[in-house]
């Protein structure tokens, strides 16, 4: 998974390449760790070119979630394939994150 | 070892040794070329003031002969006429000085008024008295003498060539002739003195730096004067000797031509394997003396000298290589006891003691790379033990953590005439996050299977929680959407790591087939050949308060239902490729009917996965349960 992170004045744009499974979900967290530090994130996450995530993918997505939610943010993930939308479907976490 | 160390020690001074042979060998050829030259130069000039030295000695002889020549000339002159007076002068000058043992005074013709000779003549006679008398007689006629016509012609005076008095002192003989001349300048008289040679051949035997160096004195036609032995004088001449020399000998004609030239110097000439030089003078009288020497002798000395040279370098070489033997033998000593103490540590023994170095130079540097070597590797054995230890240990405890966990799976899995349940679990690691579980009480069977999101310890531990739980709450009879609602609440509590559940959970009636069933964010169930519809609902532990919903279906007889996790349909290939829901399907169309028994069907289940994945690594554990209604 290569993660890379955009300023854009108040706007991150964090985009996320590849596949998100065991062997790197470990490396995704301390990729997007400062992003849990800002005061009033604003997050879109570019997934377009994202080909997998797995259960602990979706457990660090739901953090960066949480998070921002308790910060008073907005995270939007968009530009979804529809086979990793369907995960989120499955797990009911397309109800709580919003995609576009 | 020591065969070893003892070559290189000796390999190294040999080396040493070669070298300085070289050095050695060339300073002694510089050495000996030039000393050669030096010497034999100043052999040469040496020899050249000896021979000028020899000729002044001559030379003294020679003068006093003709000072009392020139004295008695001057009485002669005085007393001319006094006839008496003329034998007194001859008498008095042989008497007075000793080297000379004839004087005559050879007169004109006619000088006396009708005496065709008149030559008052004195000698040394045989018995030592000096005899006196008058010399010229028709039978001794000695006008023609060479003595009277060359100073009488030349009109200046002259030593004679030497000649061998056969009547009167019977020696080899030279005689100093004088001319008297009268007003006009007319010769009337020559005064001569006659001395012997033999003492010049005496003086110039003495003169002999060389063993077999000569000195010898030739006139000036080349006639010998003087040569190393009286008897080869008769007649004999420098040019005569060249004459007989064999053709071998070279540069003696150019020798003895520069020898008779007047002038003085030196040169070189060989007479067969003899190479010799020859120094020259010539005397005021015109004479020429010359000295050979032999170059072997000449060089003697220096040939000694280099002998010596040479012995006290071989000598010097034999200490050298000595002394470089045993300091290269001292200095790579600890050499050989490193290899001892590498062989040492090699078979395992760390504190082998590395020998002590005194110097800090290259060998000290060694020691110390070889200590830090050595405590590297104590230091890297005992990691290596307390990690092994500790891998061990901590592996044991998995092993005993994998125990308790599978332990806590229910194996009793129902098989009768209404209802066949089987279930699988295979984690990846020691310890999962996937978790089954059934329970069958009077005529309602409920059964559950979940994923823990991760897997290994933290997955396992929230595994075991959230199966206590389910267990605990569905104790109480509550409904499904109730039990999962109160599970979700309990797992939100405190779950700071963000870990979720997803979770399947349905209850049958074996009686009416009424089936209930909740979503909880899990993969969809397979129930006959097609997944069954459901609400996705949300993961448990992603959001509290979340109010799950339940849903009902009616189950006939004969229903087979399999339930999964998602290390079924993400089971990978090498090439990421994934088993996924379209294979699932299929083989529950075409091979689930084939199995006798919900074991059968779990088994084929997992080793259609497993045929699939081709044997790469298992990622994600997998569950699988299969359910026959009957």
């Amino acid at each position: 998974m290569d993660v890379s992170i955009e300023k854009n004045g108040a706007k991150t744009l964090v985009k996320l390449v590849g596949r998100l499974d065991t062997t790197n979900a470990d490396q995704f967290q301390n990729d997007i760790a400062p992003l849990m530090a800002d005061a009033a994130p604003d997050f879109e996450l570019d997934c377009t070119d994202m080909e997998y995530t797995s259960s602990q993918g979706l457990r660090l997505f739901l953090m960066l979630q949480k998070t921002v939610s308790s910060k008073g943010g907005s995270m939007v993930m968009c530009n979804m394939k529809p086979q990793v939308k369907e995960v989120f479907d499955i797990t009911g976490f397309s109800n709580i994150i919003k995609i576009i | 070892m020591s065969g070893t160390d003892k070559s290189f020690s000796a390999r190294l001074s040999l080396n040493i040794l070669l070298i300085t042979s070289v050095l050695f060998v060339t300073a002694i050829a510089v050495a000996a070329i030039s000393s050669h030259k030096l010497i034999a130069d100043e052999a040469t000039k040496s020899a050249q003031h000896l021979l000028n030295s020899t000729i002044g000695d001559i030379e003294k002889t020679l003068q006093g002969v003709e000072t009392s020549i020139e004295a008695a000339a001057w009485l002669v002159e005085e007393h001319k006429n006094d006839v008496d007076y003329l034998y007194h002068i001859t008498s008095k000058t042989v008497e007075e000085n000793p080297d000379i043992i004839g004087c005559a005074i050879a007169f004109h013709e006619y000088y006396l008024p009708g005496e065709y000779f008149f030559s008052p003549y004195s000698c040394v006679g045989s018995t030592g008295q000096i005899e006196t008398m008058q010399l010229g007689t028709p039978q001794n006629n000695y006008f023609f003498a060479d003595w009277y016509q060359i100073p009488s012609l030349m009109g200046e005076p002259s030593w004679s060539e030497p000649y061998f008095d056969e009547g009167g002192a019977k020696v080899l003989m030279s005689t100093y002739s004088y001319p008297l001349k009268d007003e006009s300048g007319n010769v009337y008289a020559v005064l001569t003195a006659d001395i012997p040679l033999y003492w010049m051949s005496d003086l110039l035997a003495e003169v002999k730096p060389y063993p077999s160096s000569t000195v010898s004195l030739v006139s000036r036609s080349g006639s010998f004067v003087t040569i190393g032995s009286f008897e080869e004088l008769a007649g004999e001449t420098l040019f005569s000797m060249v004459d007989r020399s064999s053709d071998k000998d070279k540069g003696l004609k150019e020798a003895a031509m520069k020898i008779i030239s007047g002038e003085s110097g030196v040169c070189r000439f060989s007479r067969g394997t003899k190479i010799s030089f020859v120094v020259y003078g010539t005397l005021q009288n015109g004479w020429h003396a010359y000295m050979t020497c032999d170059y072997k002798e000449v060089l003697a000395r220096t040939s000694e000298m280099h002998m010596i040279l040479i012995l006290i370098g071989l000598l010097g070489l034999l200490i050298l290589f000595i002394l470089c033997y045993l300091t290269i033998r001292r200095l790579t000593k600890p050499l050989t006891e490193f290899s001892a103490s590498a062989l040492s540590i090699a078979e395992g023994n760390f504190n082998t003691s590395l020998p002590e170095i005194k110097h800090d130079d290259e060998i000290k540097q060694l020691r110390n790379s070889f200590e830090f070597m050595q405590t590297s590797l104590t230091e890297y054995i005992r990691d290596l033990k307390e990690t092994t230890a500790a891998n061990e240990r901590f592996e044991s405890e998995l092993n005993i953590a994998n125990a308790i966990q599978m332990s806590m799976l229910p194996k009793n899995f129902p098989q009768n005439d209404r209802l066949g349940m089987y279930a699988m679990l295979k984690p990846a690691r020691e310890v999962g996050g996937d978790l089954y579980d059934f329970m069958v009480k009077d005529n309602m069977a409920y059964f559950t299977v979940g994923d823990v999101s991760g897997k290994g310890v933290p997955a396992s531990m929230f595994m075991a929680i959230t199966r206590f739980m389910i267990r605990f709450t569905l104790g109480m009879g509550l409904p499904l959407n109730e039990v999962i609602n109160r599970v979700n609440n309990s797992v939100c509590d405190g779950n700071d790591t963000g870990m979720f559940v997803t979770l399947f959970i349905g209850s049958v009636n074996l009686d009416t087939g009424e089936f209930h069933y909740c979503n909880a964010g899990h993969n969809p169930v397979v129930v006959n050949g097609e997944f069954l519809p459901a609400v996705p609902n949300l993961a448990i532990g992603v959001w509290p308060g979340f109010q799950y919903q339940e849903q009902v279906a009616k189950l006939e007889r004969g229903t087979r239902i399999i339930i999964y996790t998602d290390g079924v349909t993400e089971a990978e290939r090498e090439d990421k490729a994934q088993y996924g829901e379209d294979r699932l399907l299929k083989w529950a169309n075409a091979s689930i009917e084939t199995c006798k028994s919900a074991e059968e069907a779990c088994q084929s289940l997992m080793d259609s996965v497993h045929e699939f994945t081709e044997g790469n690594a298992q990622n994600d554990d997998i569950t699988i349960m299969t359910i026959k209604i009957k």
